[in-house]
């Protein structure tokens, strides 16, 4: 019977947990940095999401519920996993605005420079602080809503917003200029 | 919604935060101020940029299966993680190999297959067709003009609203119907609009006079001699073709593959037949 149980209870986490193993990767990868960091941090995830599997108990917040794990894990070992210690600014991006005539001139060259561009967002992504780094990869890569970030994030819905606008400011001010200027990728004062 | 209050709501109206209230208004403002819709472009194409990053990488091999293994193991007893810095050197050697067949592969796919997730050729029409396909099929939306199950009358009273003719599929299988259409717009130009079921979700299908060429860039695949283009855009995927001389733009958000069958399904229907004895489906008007 025991052995039921517990092959039943690999089921449900095949269904409530892995079938977010990608996206887990992906904002893991985003989180530390590091193909092998991100790879710890998802094994780790799942495991203490197995282990705590019975306290799930609405399988429909299953993505906010490990992602929430995934964040918790993170933060418990940031020293040893992190991305980078090198900062956009905030500072001096008041009225940066890219004209979509830009993206669309970035991103109508060929797939080379696509792929150039978006290895840039990337690198830019990795670069913004934890904050505004957390709020794109749940909008973006978990596809959550306000109020789902702001229950992993534990934070107030307005406090979702506010940071992503930031972020996107920054990724912004950080493609202005893509390529030739890298140094709009500044550090943090 | 004016200048000011329209900024703010950039974010969430991309976002999918907005109710369909809002939406429709954000949307009235839009077809009166060039400026904002400008805002609104590049905040899409920001926001499509991303969301192409967001898929680039693809799960190491051996990783699920290895949680897998390891949550088994949980199972009869506590077992160590072990770290994917531990790997050998030998380990890493076949790693990077595999890394770098997986590199070439992903280059090939990415230049062989519709880029789906590739932002490069979002046109401008794709934010405005995927707001107003969320509108459309929300339960509170707009009604529909039409509702009926016969594309005959269904495009035939388009035809006759929005002055050009409309190919629609006519759908056999189980799961796939027809639910209705109304007249809609698209870049401020009248729209036929079509909605389907098409495996459990709604499926729109907007047919609008041929933009200019600027505004419809980026080659993706071709099937019937009909040049086929991809884009996702909030959670909706859109597909767009041209056929006799009309933009066919479909949304839904489900997949890839389902709006491209349903894509060819419609380039191969051909022009309906007006006498057909098909029998005549219930209809009301909304």
């Amino acid at each position: 019977v025991g052995g039921e149980v517990e092959t039943a209870k690999v089921r449900r986490f095949e269904e409530r947990v892995l079938v977010h193993v990608h996206d887990l990767y992906r904002a893991a990868l985003r989180l530390t940095g590091q193909a092998p960091d991100a790879e710890d941090l998802v094994q780790e995830t799942c495991l203490r999401a197995f282990q705590a599997l019975d306290q799930l108990r609405h399988p429909g917040a299953a993505k906010v519920w490990v992602f929430s794990i995934l964040r918790s894990v993170f933060l418990r070992h940031a020293t040893r996993w992190s991305a980078d210690n090198t900062h956009l600014s905030l500072e001096d991006l008041e009225g940066v605005a890219l004209p979509a005539e830009v993206f669309r001139a970035m991103l109508a060259r060929p797939s080379p420079f696509q792929a150039a561009v978006l290895e840039e967002i990337r690198q830019a992504t990795l670069k913004l602080p934890l904050p505004y780094r957390e709020a794109i990869i749940l909008a973006h890569i978990g596809g959550f809503s306000y109020r789902e970030m702001a229950q992993i994030l534990e934070v107030p819905r307005g406090t979702v917003m506010s940071r992503l606008f930031r972020a996107r400011r920054l990724l912004r001010a950080a493609l202005r200029e893509p390529l030739a200027h890298p140094s709009r990728v500044e550090p943090a004062p | 919604v004016n200048c000011q209050e329209f900024v703010p709501a950039l974010d969430p109206y991309l976002d999918d935060e907005l109710s369909v209230l809002e939406v429709l208004r954000m949307q009235g403002h839009l077809l009166v101020c060039d400026r904002c819709r400008t805002m609104l472009e590049s905040e899409a194409a920001l926001h499509a940029l991303l969301a192409a990053d967001a898929v680039q990488d693809d799960l190491p091999p051996g990783l699920r299966d290895g949680i897998l293994d390891r949550v088994r193991g949980a199972s009869s007893g506590p077992v160590p993680l072990p770290s994917a810095r531990r790997h050998s050197t030998a380990a890493h050697v076949l790693l990077a190999g595999l890394a770098l067949v997986a590199l070439v592969a992903l280059l090939l796919v990415a230049l062989l297959v519709p880029r789906v997730w590739r932002a490069g050729d979002m046109p401008p029409f794709a934010a405005e067709v995927a707001a107003k396909h969320r509108v459309y099929t929300e339960p509170s939306g707009p009604p529909l003009d039409l509702t009926t199950t016969d594309i005959q009358q269904l495009t035939a009273s388009l035809e006759r609203r929005v002055g050009f003719p409309v190919k629609a599929p006519r759908l056999v299988e189980s799961g796939q119907h027809l639910v209705g259409g109304r007249v809609s717009s698209v870049a401020d130009a009248p729209a036929a609009y079509l909605r389907y079921e098409w495996g459990g979700r709604p499926l729109s299908l907007f047919v609008i006079p041929p933009l200019p060429p600027a505004r419809a860039r980026g080659t993706e695949q071709v099937i019937e001699g009909v040049e086929l283009y991809t884009a996702r855009v909030s959670g909706i995927t859109l597909v767009w073709w041209e056929d006799a001389e009309r933009l066919y733009v479909a949304a839904s958000t489900g997949s890839l593959t389902d709006l491209e069958a349903f894509a060819v399904l419609c380039v191969r229907s051909g022009p309906l037949d007006r006498s057909s004895d098909d029998p005549p489906a219930a209809a009301r008007h909304g």
